[in-house]
């Protein structure tokens, strides 16, 4: 028997998951039962392409369609891990991408669909938020949190997360980000810095 | 080393780690000590850093942080890497098992090698930087425990072992083992290994542990716990004064069989001795229930299982046996007769007829 410590978490995006989030990660978006349609979970690009700059380590070079052309973009990316029942890992790439011409303020994390270290969250505990938490020896792990059940988490996290909810503008859904080893700095979306 | 005074929570067992590096669980059947042990290896984790802590794939995966830190976090060293080895010692348990010795290969003919037994795992593991090691051996009388340890038992005290730094002090005592060649050399045990191991004295089939060997152990004794079992049938504090006649309620049901389980236990004290009461944990094995029915069911279940513990430590002895379930005294339902059998005097334990299993515990109170 063993015991690992555990790890230290440091960037922790938080993202709401919207009833069309939660249809893109079955791959039923578009309300079509085959999945057509973006699988994308988009973000504020100017707010959220520099921390997921520092939370992904790698970048490479990708064509895309960007202003009627396609042209090289840069593209983030890291592996990411989430634990079976069993104990084995199961690892995924996860990426980061440019905004596209017809959405020019929103970065995407595509194809959730098919992340498979993403797992898919309950819908029985209020409005899911969805983590990407990396820790200080560079994993990137997912998980939920759940609106009505935030009690029992960092309080530092939870407190972000509920002002998310309550800085939100219009239809945007509720983000933001924070560094667990320094919670001052951290981004609510909506509100001002 | 000295003996610590009863008790059995889990912060007494790493205190005495933390002093002794090797404890020694001993009680009677049904205390507790098993489920001890894993408590003690649960607790093996090393402290937590400071800050929030990621818990891949937890409901919760960062939780706020815990306010009281596992009790064996006080061994340990922030991020070390802890292992934990579990054995059980039985007559045929031996020195090459435990730690090193010749044994024959497997699927070829004629072939040996050197055994890694659990100790030697253990003690390697823990000679590495930041590693801990935390060996369980329960049944420990059961086996040749003198033999099996062998001589290392001369390293096994803190002041003998290596220091921090796996180095060799003044103090520190070697013992011959085999390498991976079969030669003799000198081997210590390391600082960070820790040793726990349980007994149970009543059991008879067992080899005697002598003191010298006892003395290297830091002592923790688990004995029967009416308040754990007052808790568990959610019976209250102070006088239990259950129906005398016929059972009301569940809850007399209870009372009895707590009542008889301290009569008999009190008996048994003043016949052979502390180690062979019956612990609590014989009669947490009864389901709880509001229905009468249902607890009676349990009780002559349970009645059974104290029945059968009497049975094995009386055996051949019917007077001690009838003496523990309160033989001839008043109100008894039992009484030890005298009769001729093959020209002999034997004694014969006799039970009142119709006697009932809530009876039978109220008279053994």
């Amino acid at each position: 028997m063993s015991a690992a410590p555990p790890a230290q978490p440091d960037l922790v995006i938080f993202h709401e998951v919207s009833p069309a989030d939660l249809r893109k990660m079955a791959a039923t978006s578009n309300d079509s039962p085959t999945g057509g349609g973006a699988r994308d979970i988009r973000f504020s690009f100017k707010a959220f392409d520099p921390v997921f700059t520092r939370l992904l380590p790698h970048q490479r070079k990708q064509k895309l369609r960007r202003k009627g052309i396609f042209r090289d973009e840069p593209v983030r990316f890291g592996k990411a891990q989430y634990p079976t029942a069993d104990g084995r890992d199961i690892e995924s790439t996860i990426e980061w991408y440019t905004p596209t011409d017809s959405r020019p303020n929103d970065g995407r994390v595509p194809r959730v669909n098919g992340i498979s270290a993403m797992p898919t969250p309950r819908l029985d505990a209020g409005v899911p938020f969805l983590l990407i938490i990396r820790s200080t020896d560079g994993e990137i792990t997912f998980s939920y949190a759940y609106r009505d059940r935030l009690a029992g988490w960092d309080s530092a996290l939870a407190n972000a997360i509920v002002e998310s909810l309550s800085s939100k503008r219009g239809k945007a859904l509720a983000a933001g980000w924070i560094n667990l080893q320094n919670p001052k700095e951290r981004y609510i979306h909506g509100q001002r810095p | 080393m000295a003996s610590v005074p009863d008790t059995k929570t889990l912060a007494d067992v790493y205190e005495q780690l933390a002093a002794h590096k090797n404890v020694l669980i001993s009680g009677p059947p049904g205390t507790g000590k098993s489920r001890l042990m894993r408590e003690i290896a649960a607790a093996f984790v090393a402290p937590e850093p400071g800050g929030p802590l990621l818990y891949r794939g937890d409901e919760i995966a960062i939780p706020e942080k815990p306010k009281t830190p596992a009790p064996g976090s006080r061994l340990l060293t922030v991020g070390a890497k802890t292992k934990v080895f579990s054995t059980t010692f039985d007559q045929n348990t031996k020195h090459s098992d435990f730690l090193r010795g010749i044994v024959p290969t497997i699927g070829s003919q004629m072939s040996f090698k050197v055994s890694k037994g659990i100790l030697f795992e253990a003690a390697e593991f823990a000679r590495q930087s930041g590693q801990y090691s935390l060996v369980l051996v329960d049944e420990i009388n059961r086996g040749p425990a003198v033999s099996i340890f062998g001589s290392s038992m001369v390293a096994l005290e803190p002041s003998k072992r290596l220091n921090s730094a796996n180095e060799p002090t003044k103090e520190s005592q070697s013992f011959r083992v085999m390498n991976d060649d079969g030669e003799f050399v000198d081997y210590y045990l390391p600082d960070r290994l820790f040793i726990v191991a349980a007994m149970n004295q009543a059991d008879s089939s067992v080899d005697a542990m002598d003191v010298a060997f006892q003395r290297r152990f830091a002592r923790i004794r688990l004995d029967p716990d009416e308040a754990a079992l007052r808790g568990y049938f959610d019976l209250p504090d102070g006088k239990l004064t259950p129906a005398r006649d016929a059972p009301q309620s569940a809850a007399d049901v209870y009372s009895a069989l707590v009542l008889g389980w301290r009569g008999i236990n009190r008996r048994i004290v003043r016949g052979k001795g502390e180690a062979y009461q019956m612990g609590h944990g014989l009669l947490m094995r009864t389901a709880i229930s509001d229905s009468l029915d249902q607890a009676l069911s349990e009780a002559s279940d349970t009645w059974d299982l104290m029945d059968a513990h009497l049975a094995e430590i009386f055996y051949g002895d019917v007077r001690g046996l009838g003496e523990s379930l309160g033989a001839g005294k008043k109100g008894s339902l039992y009484e030890v007769k005298t009769s001729i059998f093959g020209d002999q005097q034997v004694a014969v334990l006799h039970l009142q007829k119709n006697a009932t299993v809530y009876g039978r515990l109220l008279a053994a109170e």
